[in-house]
């Protein structure tokens, strides 16, 4: 009986397992973080035509100051999942599925709770992180290694695990 | 490779515990307003039982609706954006003035349309709210109208003769212990009441003339404080409908060109709140008790002083 070891290949990740991956984690976060908020994201959604919705909300500062840090809690505890799934395990649940993960793209090195936190800043919907919304799909498509643009700032990248060999008689 | 699958699960829950505990904690800081159906975009606003200025000065306070309470529930309508119409649902015989003017002008400042919808009864203050409203519409057996005012107050001062109570009067100022139930009233201090009952009963007139649109002679001649069924009160102009409350609702549908779906204001009452409720009922109907079998032994056993 011949026992072979597994041998682990990291490789960048293909962006539609990437996109994957993204997509899942939003489920997951619709279900477990959005929910609680439901209630409240919906009384956000004013009903009528557009000019009515912006003359409605113009003529209500309290209703804009309501509706901002009800998105910017939701942005921040997103925003820290993230980070730490990625810190502690080094990958969300989608990533873990689509057998994912995010490492550092220096040797030998763990990525720090902070680089996790940076490289996940496009989920604050506020000025100029917003601009990542644009920035970071772009970045990925062009670039040589499909890497978005804070993964370079953070020195971290997503890579796709593949695993050869096994146990062999 | 084994995937740490559980742990990260963990973590999700962990968050999501988080943001259950935020969105809790967010809607309690906001305005402790509990709202049935927070996607409606028509706001029901109920005014039942006794209208007070505050729940304390009402006899049994979980049965009175403060103006304070109110008003903070127009507010919120008025602010939020999904809300197109307020819908007053009223069940009440009246109450203080004061609350009852408060809310009457905190109705006439908003921008939105507003119905009121008259269930069993809307008298004396309560149709004084209501006819602040753009629409009313009653059942026909609802009870509509009482226009009037009045002050009526016990007064022991018999009872106390009788049982040889005396009432030691101190006070600066003559008609300070007017009102007072251990003595009679002079015929100066009877005038004086009814001088301003009639000043509030006038107030009472003009507001319903203007807001319903009649005129003052009319509202005047229907104002002896009786009240209506909903049919008279819609022939002497009080209403503007007859219907259930789903009529009201579907009368705003028509309006607005829109699916009516009402959002249901109340107060969010913490547990505290709703076992002080509990308890102050229940002690009322002990007094009942104790007083109800005091009442009786009285009839039975007139109590003899030597």
């Amino acid at each position: 009986m011949a026992k072979e070891k597994k041998k682990i290949y990291l490789m960048n990740a293909p962006i539609f397992k990437r996109l994957l991956a993204f997509f899942l984690d939003l489920l997951l976060i619709d279900i477990f973080i959005l929910s609680p908020f439901a209630e409240k994201l919906q009384s956000f959604i004013p009903q009528g035509d557009f000019l009515t919705m912006i003359e409605i909300m113009s003529s209500s500062p309290e209703f804009i100051t309501q509706m901002i840090t009800v998105y910017s809690i939701i942005a921040a505890l997103i925003l820290v999942y993230f980070a730490y799934s990625e810190y502690r395990f080094n990958a969300t649940i989608g990533k873990m599925v689509l057998n994912l993960a995010v490492i550092s793209s220096e040797k030998d090195k763990k990525p720090s709770f902070l680089a996790c936190l940076a490289r996940n800043l496009f989920f604050l919907p506020i000025f100029p992180f917003v601009l990542l919304w644009f920035i970071e799909p772009l970045f990925i498509i062009f670039t040589r290694e499909h890497v978005r643009s804070l993964e370079i700032v953070t020195k971290t990248k997503t890579v796709e695990i593949l695993e050869q060999g096994g146990i062999h008689e | 490779m084994n995937k740490p699958y559980f742990p990260a699960f963990l973590v999700l829950v962990f968050f999501s515990i988080i943001a259950y505990l935020v969105a809790s904690y967010y809607t309690v800081d906001n305005g402790s307003i509990d709202i049935e159906n927070a996607n409606g975009n028509v706001a029901e606003i109920l005014i039942e039982g006794q209208i007070a200025s505050s729940s304390s000065d009402s006899f049994i306070s979980n049965e009175a609706v403060t103006s304070t309470e109110i008003i903070k529930f127009i507010d919120r309508a008025e602010k939020d954006p999904s809300i197109k119409a307020i819908l007053f649902t009223i069940n009440s015989g009246g109450g203080a003035p004061v609350p009852s003017i408060e809310i009457s002008e905190r109705i006439k400042k908003v921008k939105k349309p507003t119905y009121s919808y008259i269930k069993d009864i809307g008298a004396s203050g309560a149709y004084w709210i209501a006819s602040s409203t753009d629409t009313i519409i009653a059942n026909k057996a609802s009870l509509v109208g009482s226009i009037g005012v009045t002050a009526s107050q016990l007064e022991y001062a018999g009872l106390m003769d009788k049982y040889g109570v005396g009432y030691q009067r101190l006070v600066a100022g003559k008609y300070k212990d007017t009102l007072s139930p251990f003595r009679n009233m002079t015929t100066e201090e009877e005038l004086l009441v009814q001088g301003m009952l009639d000043e509030l009963y006038v107030m009472f007139i003009d507001e319903v003339s203007e807001n319903r649109n009649l005129s003052k002679e009319a509202v005047t001649e229907l104002a002896t404080g009786w009240v209506y069924l909903g049919q008279d009160a819609l022939n002497l102009g009080l209403i503007d409908d007859l219907g259930t409350r789903e009529d009201a609702l579907e009368r705003i549908g028509k309006d607005l060109n829109m699916t009516v779906s009402p959002a249901t204001y109340k107060t969010k009452r913490s547990l505290l709140d709703s076992l002080s409720s509990l308890t102050s009922g229940q002690s009322f109907t002990v007094g009942r008790g104790i007083g109800y079998e005091l009442k009786k032994q009285q009839v039975s056993q007139p109590m003899i002083k030597s």
